[in-house]
């Protein structure tokens, strides 16, 4: 059985021969690049062209020979872009204290020199916009077209019996886009208080995000087994505003556009990414059509594995996890590892539906002895 | 329903447009300024408080009755009689030296300052030398407020705490710790007096140990 055969199996929730893997590829599954470093220097490999897909997190691409060597079964592909439009937005600087960037959406981030670990949001483009008229201002970021030829990556781990995804998305969800325009407090206000302009804001962006797949499924037409859209509903409590308001006007998106993206590519299995505590959503979720839920911060409220895997395990995958990163994977001891490790194997594998990932990215403080004990734990539990 | 009922209703709902009217009509109408701003706002946002801890509402909710409740403040302020608006005293409030998320730490602020503290948000990134010069600078505050929201800032969080203790500042203050990946064990390991999981809990428990 090769690695696709095994993802197919595990997604139509059926038990493939072991629990597929997504080490290093998928969303919230990748390494920091300082624990990349760390984890080529565990096995001896040296790499020269380390690349960052993801900025803000300073995520990278982890190279064929270490998902290979780790047995990830799914490969991401790296999407290049036409650069036909460049936003008047797009700036870097840097300063004393601080190296910043603001991207195609005008959000600004900005990492310390200090820590030199992450980017975060600093500052917005409509920060201070007050009504339809100000919103109006918006310059738009337009989605690009993939360089042509860029599919010959996926036609060959297609060949080679991977599992193909893309973690790229065009901005955030519908839900987090905004905050990255208009700062978190004024979008969260807007949702209660204003909730015209929010909608006028979605609508806009789904029109963008349509737009983009196109592109995307232009180049990738047929090879790639799963998508992933990223929207976080969940803080580490509860949802970031009631389930109520994201019935009525976030999720009718995420409908529309999963409907758009199985029309466009049958067969095609559609991934959620959204940290925290959802347990109230998830119902939702599956009901849009979402196939897969990922990360599955088991240590936020609410999100049990048992009662997840009991109320929801034959009607949605759970792409995540694994271990709890929050805690156990940074700060336990190797053998709590292990023992975490196993029992949410146990939790989640039975039946199929599960894809073995931490909860989140690997941080640069996770002790490599500990990610070896959950690798080592993983592959000695994984079979069926 | 009176008018300190209806003004504590509207900043409850989130009404911010009308608030700041029906404080002009409280007023007008002779009552006590420290009376509408103790039961009218600050008692609305404690009810606010507390149905964000047990679920009811969500953070949009809380936000849009913290900014009723602050033009509700912005009328009756001229009214007051000089100190007499923050009664429990300072309260010190910043993310560690590293992290740059706020969200959280901002919420806090909004409900400590709802519950009657006068609030110094040092911002985000802050260096424990930062915290200290400001305590020194506040001899009277009594409550420090520190979020980290990344395990890479947790130890930032052990470190601003050791700070405070060897500047001889421990018994000036008690530090409250949160943000997600804190628990009470790791507060406990760090020696701080306490630990909230949201800005309710964080507002209760400044008002307890004030």
């Amino acid at each position: 059985m090769n690695s696709r055969e095994r993802l197919q199996l595990a997604l139509n929730h059926q038990e493939p021969d072991q629990v597929p893997l997504d080490l290093g590829s998928g969303h919230a599954c990748k390494f920091t690049k300082y624990f990349y470093l760390k984890l080529l220097d565990y096995f001896g490999i040296k790499e020269d062209n380390i690349e960052i897909c993801q900025k803000p997190y300073q995520l990278v691409y982890a190279s064929d020979k270490i998902m290979d060597l780790l047995g990830c079964d799914v490969r991401n592909a790296r999407v290049k872009y036409v650069k036909d439009f460049v936003s008047p937005y797009s700036k870097e600087w840097e300063d004393e204290n601080y190296n910043y960037f603001r991207n195609d959406f005008g959000t600004t981030y900005r990492m310390p020199h200090k820590q030199s670990l992450y980017y975060d949001l600093c500052n917005t483009t409509l920060g201070d916009a007050e009504d339809e008229e100000d919103d109006a201002k918006y310059i738009w970021p337009q989605p690009n077209k993939l360089v042509p030829g860029t599919r010959k990556e996926l036609e060959d781990y297609r060949a080679q019996g991977f599992a193909t995804t893309t973690c790229q998305v065009f901005g955030n969800g519908f839900l987090q886009t905004g905050p990255l325009v208009y700062g978190y407090e004024n979008w969260l206000s807007m949702l209660i208080a204003e909730p015209e302009r929010c909608t006028s804001f979605v609508e806009k962006l789904y029109e963008k995000k349509i737009e983009w797949y196109g592109y995307l499924f232009d180049e990738y037409n047929g090879l790639l087994d799963v998508t992933a859209e990223a929207d976080d509903f969940g803080t580490q409590r509860g949802t970031f505003c009631s389930p109520k308001v994201l019935r009525e006007l976030i999720f009718p998106y995420h409908k529309k556009l999963n409907e758009f993206i199985k029309k466009s590519q049958p067969g095609i299995k559609t991934t959620i990414h959204t940290c925290g505590s959802v347990y109230e959503v998830i119902g939702d979720l599956i009901e849009i059509g979402y196939d897969c839920l990922n990360p599955v911060q088991i240590a936020a409220e609410n999100m049990d594995g048992v009662r997840l895997k009991k109320e929801f395990g034959k009607d949605i995958t759970f792409w995540g996890g694994g271990i709890n990163t929050q805690a156990t994977l940074p700060n336990g001891t190797p053998e709590q590892v292990r023992e975490e490790t196993k029992r949410n194997i146990e939790t989640f594998a039975p039946g199929g539906g599960f894809v073995f990932s931490p909860v989140h990215n690997i941080q640069d403080d996770v002790p490599i002895e500990n990610f070896i004990a959950m690798w080592e734990t993983f592959k000695d539990n994984c079979k069926y | 329903m009176s008018k300190i009922q209806e003004i504590a209703s509207a900043v409850v709902n989130g009404k911010m447009k009308i608030v700041g009217g029906l404080v002009e009509e409280a007023l007008a109408e002779g009552i006590d300024a420290t009376k509408i701003l103790n039961e009218g706002l600050v008692g609305a946002m404690s009810i606010v408080g507390e149905q964000f801890q047990t679920g009811k509402i969500y953070v949009p909710e809380m936000l849009v009755a913290a900014k009723a409740m602050r033009k509700g403040v912005e009328k009756i302020k001229p009214h007051l009689a000089s100190g007499s608006t923050s009664t429990l005293g300072t309260f010190i409030l910043g993310t560690v030296e590293g992290d740059l998320h706020d969200i959280g730490k901002n919420l806090v602020g909004m409900l400590i300052e709802s519950a009657g503290f006068e609030v110094i948000d040092l911002g985000v990134d802050v260096p424990p030398a930062k915290i200290i010069e400001t305590i020194k600078a506040n001899p009277d505050c009594k409550l420090v407020g520190l979020s980290a929201l990344l395990t890479t800032t947790m130890p930032a969080l052990k470190e601003a705490v050791a700070a405070i203790k060897d500047a001889g500042l421990r018994d000036q203050v008690k530090i409250i710790v949160g943000g997600a990946p804190i628990t009470q064990a790791f507060a406990d390991e760090i020696g701080a007096d306490g630990f909230a999981p949201d800005a309710a809990s964080a507002a209760s428990l400044a008002k307890e140990l004030a």
